[in-house]
């Protein structure tokens, strides 16, 4: 009886990433959202070997402001630049960005954060004081200031971006961990003998690294619109580059005219940022099923 | 019970705890500007300009003392004299350059977390309560969607609905209160969707809590149920949200005004760290942070008055 027992849960059983990978696979909007964002970013990644670079800032007098047609899905600019051509280049700028700050702002400040919770006391206290100060700045006018100093291309870009993740991501990671330390398997842990080291590696990490994934997944839409945002105030990526809130702002004079040219880069803006916001809320519910709605 | 003298010590401690926040940020930013590229003066005088000139600004400015010495006497002439200095931009008195700017962000950020209010909760709440019919699908999908839009996008849509297509709503400030309604719309949109999405889930949270299953098996009615029992726990966290939203809000004000050409402080920002502006960008910022910091006070003491948790915290000290 007992034998049976043992080799049925040996059965049931799978690894936590499994059991999360077929839930999140059961929620059909996130599937497509990630297999929407895995298209997208190869195609950011491939589209140098299949379209020839120079279209994006090459100007052609025989075919300007073309309204949308097969021959341009998009449309063309004023200056005869397919905007298709140009999204599917700013895709690159626009989710490098985005995704390059976010990782580096979520390991920065999951560093800060753990060491916050694991020495407490003093190095707590000084931390989360500092962080209270850096929330205190509103994001955008912080984010304005560092870019506007540091000169408007992507590497100031992504230093603003992941100065404004930091203090967030920091005290995340600092509650998430106190949050497991206090629990009974942390306690079981160490009563059978397990060293620190060891506990930090297979029972504190995976048991905390939900939220932060999560997190991370919503951070890279939030950051993409901030960096848009920037580009549109003037002090972040500025024409001809095709980063797509430069691509908005560029259009933003023809308005009146050719209104086209700004709805596509805004509708891939929104498509993209939503599909990552998707892809959070389905793993949120496929880690912690609990919360489901 | 909190009496008047428990509600007064809470709330001059907090505004006493703003003050090393509020030297922090000021540091922050005066060492951002300061050890970043750029010279002011070169800004100010273009990059031929007569050496004397060059160094006589320098002189004017006390740029030759140390980065320390020059903080501790900005932030003296503030604390004594309440002097903010003058705009090496403009050399006029920073306050004559924020001035009539600081209404404008104030308007639209404020307006438009009232706006992301008013809709935000009782949306929320409704998807919550008929939670999987077809109206907290609709909900459910417009808020996703309308998070995900850029605030500038949003904006130059309603320019082209309301402003162009429809004719009803000026394009740009004209100097009515008409000319607010898309700004703020651009600002409240998107957090009232942030905040609905908030209130929807720990509503429903809430709504499974064990004391709401007990109210209801105890023959309370429904109404009863869900808007005390449940709501009055699950608006606590939406609270909290809506404070932290306001900065959010700040941040979308300056973007709103860039698309509806008003002049708030978010151009005055652009154009003062290009400059290398101390004054103006610290001044800018401490206003902004210090409206920040009061609006997340009157969302501890609105906790306050909603929890008794909250309560027994403060009474304690």
């Amino acid at each position: 009886m007992a034998k049976k027992n043992t080799t049925n849960q040996t059965n049931v059983r799978m690894s936590p990433g499994r059991v999360i990978w077929r839930r999140l696979k059961r929620n059909k909007s996130a599937y497509y959202s990630l297999i929407f964002l895995i298209l997208l970013i190869a195609v950011a990644i491939l589209v140098p070997l299949f379209v020839d670079e120079e279209l994006v800032t090459k100007q052609d007098l025989t075919i300007l402001h073309q309204p949308p047609s097969w021959a341009h899905p998009f449309g063309t600019d004023i200056y005869g630049r397919d905007i298709f051509i140009r999204i599917l280049f700013g895709a690159r700028m626009s989710l490098m960005i985005g995704i390059v700050s976010c990782t580096i702002g979520t390991v920065i400040g999951g560093i800060i954060g753990a060491c916050a919770a694991y020495f407490g006391g003093v190095v707590d206290n000084i931390i989360m004081r500092i962080s209270d100060m850096l929330q205190g700045i509103p994001e955008m006018l912080m984010s304005i200031c560092i870019v506007t100093v540091f000169g408007a291309n992507i590497p100031s870009l992504i230093i603003a971006m992941v100065v404004a993740i930091i203090a967030p991501r920091a005290r995340l990671v600092r509650s998430t961990i106190l949050g497991v330390s206090g629990r009974e398997f942390i306690e079981a842990a160490k009563i059978a003998g397990m060293s620190d080291f060891k506990i930090v590696l297979t029972q504190m990490i995976p048991n905390s690294i939900g939220p932060v994934i999560v997190v991370f997944t919503q951070g890279v839409a939030s950051i993409m619109l901030t960096a848009a945002g920037l580009s549109y105030l003037g002090v972040g990526i500025q024409p001809p580059h095709p980063e797509w809130g430069a691509l908005i702002a560029a259009a933003r004079e023809y308005l009146r005219i050719y209104p086209y040219m700004c709805v596509f880069p805004g509708l891939v803006i929104t498509v993209t940022s939503l599909a990552f916001n998707l892809l959070g809320d389905g793993l949120r519910d496929a880690i912690d099923p609990r919360l489901k709605d | 019970m909190l009496t008047y003298k428990d509600w007064t010590r809470y709330i001059v401690k907090r505004l006493l705890l703003m003050i090393p926040i509020l030297l922090g940020i000021s540091f922050i930013i005066f060492s951002i500007m300061e050890f970043t590229p750029g010279d002011p003066v070169i800004r100010k005088l273009g990059t031929e300009a007569d050496p004397s000139a060059y160094v006589m600004l320098r002189e004017k400015w006390n740029l030759n003392a140390g980065f320390l010495e020059r903080y501790f006497i900005y932030i003296k002439n503030i604390v004594t004299k309440f002097d903010f200095g003058s705009s090496w931009r403009t050399d006029r008195p920073v306050w004559a350059e924020i001035g009539p700017r600081v209404p404008v962000s104030l308007r639209i950020a404020s307006a438009g977390i009232v706006v992301s209010v008013l809709f935000g909760i009782p949306l929320g709440i409704f998807s919550a309560v008929k939670q999987n019919t077809v109206g907290d699908n609709v909900m459910r999908v417009l808020s996703t969607v309308l998070v995900a839009v850029p605030g500038f996008w949003l904006g130059m849509l309603l320019i082209l609905l309301f402003a162009l297509r429809l004719g009803i709503l000026p394009v740009s400030d004209d100097g009515t209160f008409r000319s607010y309604i898309m700004p703020v719309l651009v600002v409240g949109l998107p957090n009232g969707c942030r905040i609905l999405r908030i209130t929807r889930s720990t509503m429903l949270e809430s709504i499974r809590e064990d004391y709401v299953r007990t109210a209801r098996s105890k023959g309370v009615p429904n109404r009863i149920v869900t808007y005390r029992h449940a709501l009055q726990n699950a608006l606590l966290p939406v609270i909290t949200t809506v404070g932290t939203t306001f900065g959010l809000a700040l941040g979308g004000a300056t973007i709103a005004e860039s698309v509806f050409s008003m002049n708030g402080m978010g151009s005055l920002i652009v154009m003062s760290v290009r400059a290398k502006d101390t004054p103006t960008v610290m001044s800018c910022v401490l206003v902004m942070a210090t409206f920040f910091s009061i609006v997340m006070l009157l969302v501890d003491i609105l906790m306050a008055v909603i929890d008794p948790r909250v309560k027994a915290k403060i009474k304690k000290g």
